[in-house]
């Protein structure tokens, strides 16, 4: 699984973890159902929300790490 | 005359707010030379005072209570908070207040400003129907216990509640009773004696009057004390001059005919056809709910981009979940009726009104059935896992 970085957009994201929908959900970003995923970052959607994007971004590379 | 013109005329956000009534602005225009502040005493005044205490008169009647009984308030904010805040003031020994959980925010933000003030207050959870504990009510009423507060009709997902178990049960209790019936005024008959309500807060503009205006029925005898004070209009509990104009509106609106088997039918309609549409749900109750209400949700989708989808096709309709505003809170309403997670985000609310026609339901079905397919092929929450 790549790297997930902050300027790669919610699609992107969700092409690379299939767990990032549910991460992101549990955050209170609903980012999988909305077609703004196609071209927002992942920076971009957090500064958005006023939410941690570094908090996050960790978050959303746990499974990578695991399946090292 | 049409005040708003809106793109394609498919307007199914009627619990928000309401078109004005073309009878409405005839009406207006027929006694706009009464421009006098009606606590004036020469004529044009004295003919707008007649006006406004004939209104008061109809209104009074239509709920069964006393002219002096209707207090015209600016919209039903003011209502509640009347409500609430003026027993407070007027009732300083009690300290406790019970609502329900899927109250309107401007029953929930007044109770949170009066816990603030060392108020205690109890909010009732509701059930997968929402419908208010009535039990617990029973149980948590006290002697330290004030008021309690519960909606007629949820304005979310429409649930009608039992008011009139909860005032009898308030009434033999000796403690006041309120109801918020923004949603239900005009919809479903109310006699305020019969039903034991102390309190009841009405708005204007869900009824097709002008925005601005309201009112705060009071049961004769409640200790209550104003929030505005002044030149002490509105029998010395609410000041300022009246809205004469809205007031005007509010005694029209009474009067027109509600076309409730033509809504229902058409509401049940669009019901059972957008639960054919895979992962879909109904929240609320099915049948204890207000002849114009839907609210579905729809399995791995956003609801505010459905909503801003939908707004393309020129249907406008509202939404529980706001994804686009800075807070990112999910529906207090769909919470409290333990809607699952992958669904409470894609909610739409849908009302419905006389003018809603055959035709539109049955465009709306499947621009929504087009949207919600579009919506799923991006989202990485798939069907399958849920089916």
């Amino acid at each position: 699984m790549k790297k997930i970085t902050k300027d790669m957009t919610f699609a992107e994201i969700f092409e690379n973890n299939s767990n990032a929908g549910f991460i992101l959900m549990q955050k209170g970003l609903m980012c999988g159902g909305c077609p703004m995923a196609q071209m927002e970052t992942l920076e971009q959607g957090c500064i958005g929300h006023g939410l941690p994007v570094d908090e996050i971004l960790e978050e959303l590379n746990k499974p990578a790490k695991k399946d090292e | 005359m049409n005040v708003v013109a809106n793109k394609m005329g498919i307007y199914l956000d009627n619990a928000a707010t309401t078109k004005v009534d073309n009878t409405i602005l005839d009406e207006l225009n027929s006694f706009s030379q009464y421009y006098a502040n009606p606590s004036s005493q020469y004529d044009m005044a004295i003919k707008a005072r007649k006006r406004i205490e004939q209104i008061r008169k109809e209104i009074a009647d239509f709920i069964n209570a006393e002219s002096e009984e209707i207090i015209f308030t600016s919209g039903a904010t003011e209502s509640n908070n009347f409500a609430l805040k003026g027993l407070a003031l007027a009732n300083p020994q009690k300290k406790h207040i019970i609502t329900s959980m899927i109250e309107h925010p401007a029953i929930i933000q007044t109770c949170k400003a009066l816990e603030k003030q060392g108020y205690k207050i109890d909010y009732i959870p509701v059930n997968e129907d929402g419908i208010v504990d009535v039990d617990k009510i029973k149980q948590k009423i006290n002697t330290d216990t004030l008021v309690v507060s519960v909606m007629h009709v949820n304005n979310e997902i429409g649930t009608i509640q039992p008011i009139e178990h909860i005032a009898a049960i308030c009434r033999q209790k000796g403690v006041y009773f309120h109801t918020d019936a923004v949603q239900s005024f005009r919809k479903i008959d109310i006699d305020v004696k019969e039903g034991n309500i102390d309190l009841m807060s009405i708005s204007g503009h869900k009824i097709n009057a002008l925005k601005g205006i309201g009112v705060l029925y009071i049961k004769i005898g409640t200790r209550i004390k104003p929030l505005i004070d002044g030149g002490e209009q509105e029998f010395k509990l609410r000041s300022g001059t009246e809205n004469t104009w809205g007031i005007i509106s509010l005694g029209k609106a009474i009067k027109i005919f509600q076309e409730k088997e033509k809504i229902l039918k058409l509401r049940d309609d669009l019901i059972r056809e957008l639960l054919k549409i895979k992962g879909s749900k109904l929240n609320g109750s099915e049948t204890d709910r207000i002849y114009n209400n839907v609210n579905v949700s729809f399995y791995g989708i956003e609801g505010e981009s459905l909503m801003l989808l939908l707004d393309e096709d020129g249907i406008e309709v509202s939404t529980g979940s706001a994804c686009s505003s800075h807070s990112l809170e999910e529906s207090h309403v769909l919470k409290a009726i333990n809607v699952p997670e992958l669904y409470i985000h894609g909610s739409i609310r849908i009302t419905l009104s006389n003018d809603t026609t055959n035709t539109e339901v049955n465009t709306v079905v499947d621009k929504i059935k087009e949207r919600v397919d579009k919506l799923r092929q991006l989202s990485p929450f798939k069907l399958e896992d849920e089916i």
